[in-house]
């Protein structure tokens, strides 16, 4: 096992290095750069354009004008020698200051979101497999399939209109003004909670309906089983044995994408974080990749990369620790 | 530090006016009579003054009797020296203003609001310039290349430390003029491509003098197009001073303890104001929260504010902005209609959203005001002249293609669909409120008539058709135009589309080519040049026709329809990618070169129309519509904010309606 895991660490040097030079090229790729963009903007909002000199000096200034493999070495080998991520043209301010400010709400509402969807999924998958074909199974493929089909920003939209409409609340981000720079206190984190379900709920929908139809379908499975049968004959009490034997075996389905979810840690829900005005990493990362700013962008998808890659470690030990037969094989 | 809701802000009646001693506020009602008989005077509006009307804002009275600040007559300009804004009504301290800014590209807005401080003034309508500004005034000599600058003695930076002519010589010398930071001099300090030379005669004046007569000088110092622009009083120079390797040896060094590339970097970092709140500026109000920091970004008061009411009380009114940092413009739809703005008219003010937004009004509490474009036309189609495949460029080039795709295009038809019928078909012709409309120009080959169009395109050599009935270039390939829109208006790509099918009529295959903005720009610089046709807004037109001159002749970055003359122009033909330009065109320049040598106005105006003459006779490009008045929202509790007022990124809108005389009121 041990071997194993130093094995896995030891091939994620490798992939780590493929995939920012692979991310840094994506960046790089589409016509024009952060200056192109930042005249387009200005131009856009009718505030006129650069002088020719301006965007020069510019481009001296940021080095856009070096080849692209210069870029990068530079860029990599501060994030390895001296863990600088770089500046954000955009916010003229370094990456990793960026990322501190936004990273601990993301997180918070990303473990949240995945609490949500567990407690939500687990119960209603475990009943609907238990009582398949009932209108109460119906009912819940029913909801989980509209949360799973309706956009998410979508819903974020019509949630907000509602609240406006009926309730008159200030819509989008976290706090409500008093609290939005105030210090941490119990007063601010009450006023977190009014506004945290809104995106934990909008969130949730999507990833419940998955969950709720993988972990059925593995408990039908399951449940014919003959060793089922063998223990329900000996007189073992239907729900004990539920959820002893086939839920388990049924939830390696939650394991196996733990991987999945870390990304979504940092990446979070863009689109959805942007319509809700949620000041998570999202949306940053969807500005820097609109402006090209790549730094910013580069060391999102990077941090994204390496969670995927830890995610997934993380799911192979968890699995091994849950499924024998998965253990046996290494 | 107090934060206020919004919808509770203090609110006080224009009547009564917030009187604050020793920490308690009092509210005293006035007597209409009372005060005639003392000849206290009046407010604009024909109410009395009170003459216990305090001229500072409480707060600032507390730090003063707190022994934190110089009293208020240490902190203003001396008296004759203090720059009196006239308002429709007297004002009264306090108040948040509640704003949106859609994070840091959009810093001019901020500017806009915040900023608007050019050395000299033009009045908020737009229509006269030269009035006393940061500078109180500017005297110029008969040939115009001498220009004495008076400033305001007394005036303070918002920490405190006097503005002498010592900041000018700096901005000229030390900044404008330093190649390290600007490559080649900005054009106010240049007439006839050569630098000028300034001169401190003592404290408070300073000459600058030109190699060649300088007769757009007052003109250009009367508004800044931006933070950047050549504000001569941008540059605090006992503050700027220890980021410049010249005063400071360290400078260097301090760029790079902060984690900047090189000093240039650091410069650029520390004097961009919304970043910076250690940056002493000469704005109303000081930036406290940056906005590359936290999801709000909040100015306050500068207690060190220059200018006072009619009624002798410093301004501004208001004692704090919050702008909330909001990425997506239906996010802030719904804060305007949910009456969170209070003064807002970017992004979000489209015809489409405005019934939405009209519906809103009363539980909202706001209103709308006209915002009088500058501009002249809803979309303007250019074709590239200088298009690399140069048979295509000549046929671009043949007024008579150009005059039949005018006329094989429905412009009522698209007003009708696309623009809520608001509009009226026009060319690229200057605005009907303007001094140099021309009807006729505006209204040429407007006409929608396919017949009309059909005996154009013939007589420009294109008889030939494919069995599709397209019509042939001359080498037997079918014509084909690829029109660049991009998603900036919504409205660009549906429009485009109506024209396309007409096009198709008389036998000209376009394709509507939707792309990226940033792609956008970067097919049609003059380096790439790989744009057949594309679609911009009229920009210029009323108020600034003389200064928005894009659609008028190939003058820089933005003449779309033919970016190789048009770097000829402002390159003076230097440029790498500059191509000289025909008779026509080259006329042109030649006059625009000539008008900001000419001292008189009138004859400026003179050479201007001539300009236009060119450009109509030529048809460069192919307008189709006139704008309508856009709108801002207004919170109903904010007062001095006019009913209408034009537009203009060259003018920072609002900031020449001036932002610190608003106020909060019932």
């Amino acid at each position: 096992m041990l071997r194993y895991i130093a094995r896995r660490l030891l091939i994620l040097i490798p992939t780590l290095a493929a995939i920012s030079l692979v991310t840094f090229i994506v960046i790089q790729l589409p016509p024009g750069d952060y200056l192109t963009t930042r005249v387009a903007q200005l131009a856009a909002q009718g505030d006129g354009s650069l002088s020719a000199q301006e965007l020069d000096r510019l481009t001296a200034r940021y080095g856009l004008d070096q080849p692209v493999y210069v870029q990068y070495w530079t860029w990599i080998s501060n994030i390895v020698m001296h863990g600088d991520f770089g500046d954000s043209f955009v916010y003229n301010r370094s990456v990793g200051a960026l990322l501190a400010e936004r990273l601990p709400l993301t997180i918070l509402l990303s473990v949240l979101t995945l609490l949500f969807i567990w407690a939500v999924s687990f119960p209603i998958g475990v009943y609907s497999a238990m009582r398949q074909y009932s209108a109460g199974d119906y009912t819940f493929t029913f909801l989980g399939y509209l949360g799973l089909a309706v956009p998410n920003f979508l819903i974020a939209l019509v949630l907000m209109w509602l609240s406006l409409t009926y309730f008159g609340t200030s819509v989008g981000g976290l706090f409500s003004p008093e609290y939005r720079d105030a210090p941490w206190s119990l007063a601010k984190f009450g006023d977190l909670l009014t506004h945290i379900w809104i995106p934990v709920v909008i969130w949730g929908t999507a990833g419940t309906a998955a969950n709720i139809r993988v972990l059925r379908a593995n408990l039908l499975d399951e449940l014919r089983k003959p060793y089922v049968t063998a223990a329900r004959a000996r007189g073992m009490k239907r729900g004990l044995l539920t959820i002893k034997y086939p839920v388990r075996v049924a939830m390696n389905p939650f394991f196996s994408t733990i991987g999945w979810i870390l990304p979504g840690l940092i990446a979070a829900d863009a689109i959805t974080s942007q319509v809700l005005n949620l000041s998570t990493t999202g949306p940053l990362l969807l500005q820097a990749l609109l402006a090209q700013d790549m730094y910013l962008a580069g060391s999102v998808l990077l941090i994204s990369a390496l969670l995927v890659i830890i995610g997934t470690l993380i799911s192979d030990l968890a699995l091994a620790w849950l499924d024998p037969r998965v253990r046996l094989r290494y | 530090m107090q934060h206020t809701n919004v919808g509770q802000a203090p609110r006080i009646s224009r009547r009564q006016l917030l009187q604050a001693g020793g920490g308690t506020a009092a509210l005293v009602t006035l007597s209409l009579a009372a005060c005639d008989a003392d000849g206290e005077g009046t407010s604009p509006d024909g109410e009395a003054v009170d003459p216990n009307r305090p001229l500072e804002a409480p707060e600032l009275t507390e730090r003063v009797e707190a022994g934190d600040l110089p009293p208020l007559e240490e902190r203003l300009p001396v008296e004759a020296d203090r720059l009196v804004v006239e308002s429709a009504a007297l004002g009264v301290y306090g108040g948040v203003y509640h704003g949106a800014v859609a994070d840091q590209g959009d810093s001019p807005w901020l500017e806009r609001v915040i900023a608007h401080e050019p050395l000299l003034r033009y009045d908020p309508n737009l229509d006269e310039f030269g009035l006393p500004g940061a500078l109180k005034e500017v005297t110029v000599n008969d040939t115009a290349t001498e220009f004495t600058l008076h400033l305001r003695e007394g005036m303070k930076w918002s920490d405190g430390e006097p503005v002498t002519a010592e900041d000018i010589m700096f901005a000229v010398n030390d900044v404008f003029l330093n190649t390290d930071l600007h490559g080649s001099p900005l054009s106010l300090l240049l007439s006839g491509g050569e630098a000028c030379t300034a001169e401190q005669i003592d404290e408070y004046t300073v000459t600058l003098t030109y190699p060649h007569p300088k007769g757009d000088f007052i003109e250009e110092i009367s508004r800044v197009a931006n933070a950047v622009a050549a504000n001569l009083l941008f540059f605090p120079k006992h503050y700027m001073e220890q980021f410049l390797p010249d005063y400071n040896p360290d400078a260097e060094d301090i760029a790079e303890e902060a984690g900047f590339g090189d000093w240039t970097d650091y410069w650029v970092d520390r004097r961009d104001w919304w970043n910076n709140p250690e940056r002493p500026v000469l704005y109303p109000w000081i930036i406290t929260d940056p906005l590359n920091e936290g999801n709000v970004t909040v100015a306050e008061r500068n207690p060190y504010y220059w200018k006072v009411d009619s009624g002798g009380a410093q301004l501004p009114y208001i004692d704090r902005l919050e702008f909330e940092v909001i990425q997506e413009e239906e996010v802030m739809l719904l804060k305007a209609v949910n009456g969170e703005l209070d003064m807002h008219s970017r992004h979000f003010n489209s015809d489409a959203n405005k019934p939405v937004l009209a519906d809103g009004r009363e539980s909202g509490g706001y209103h709308f005001v006209d915002v009088q474009p500058t501009s002249m036309n809803r979309m303007i189609i250019a074709l590239n002249m200088n298009h690399q495949d140069e048979e295509l460029a000549e046929i671009f080039r043949n007024k008579d293609f150009r005059v039949g795709l005018s006329h094989a295009i429905n412009r009522q038809d698209i007003i009708d669909t696309v623009y809520q019928r608001q509009g009226e078909p026009w060319q690229a012709a200057p605005h009907p409120e303007s001094p140099f409309y021309d009807e006729e120009f505006a209204k040429q080959f407007t006409e929608f008539d396919l017949d009309l169009a059909n005996s154009h395109l013939d007589a420009a050599g294109l008889t030939d058709k494919d069995s599709d009935g397209f019509r042939l270039r001359p080498n037997g390939e079918r014509l084909r135009i690829n029109l660049d829109v991009t998603n900036l208006f919504p409205e660009w790509a549906p429009a485009s589309d109506l024209i396309r099918q007409t096009w198709a009529e008389v036998g000209v295959d376009m394709q509507v080519n939707t792309i990226e903005r940033s792609l956008f720009y970067d097919r049609k610089t003059a380096e790439a040049n790989e744009h057949d046709a594309n679609v911009w807004a009229g920009d210029g037109g009323l108020k600034i026709e003389m200064l928005e001159q894009r659609w008028w002749f190939p003058s820089g970055g933005e003449s779309n329809f033919a970016m190789k003359w048009a770097e000829y122009y402002s390159t003076r033909g230097d440029g790498e990618n500059a191509v000289e330009p025909p008779e026509a065109p080259m006329r042109q320049m030649e006059l625009a070169w000539q008008i900001p040598q000419e001292p008189d106005p009138e004859a400026q105006k003179e050479l201007f129309r001539e300009i236009l003459q060119i450009a109509k006779e030529q048809f460069y490009v192919i307008g189709i519509a006139l704008p309508t008045p856009g709108y801002a929202v207004v919170k109903d509790t904010l007062q001095n904010v006019p009913e209408s007022f034009p537009d203009s990124w060259l003018h920072m809108t609002p900031g020449h309606i001036d932002p610190p005389i608003w106020f909060f009121s019932e």
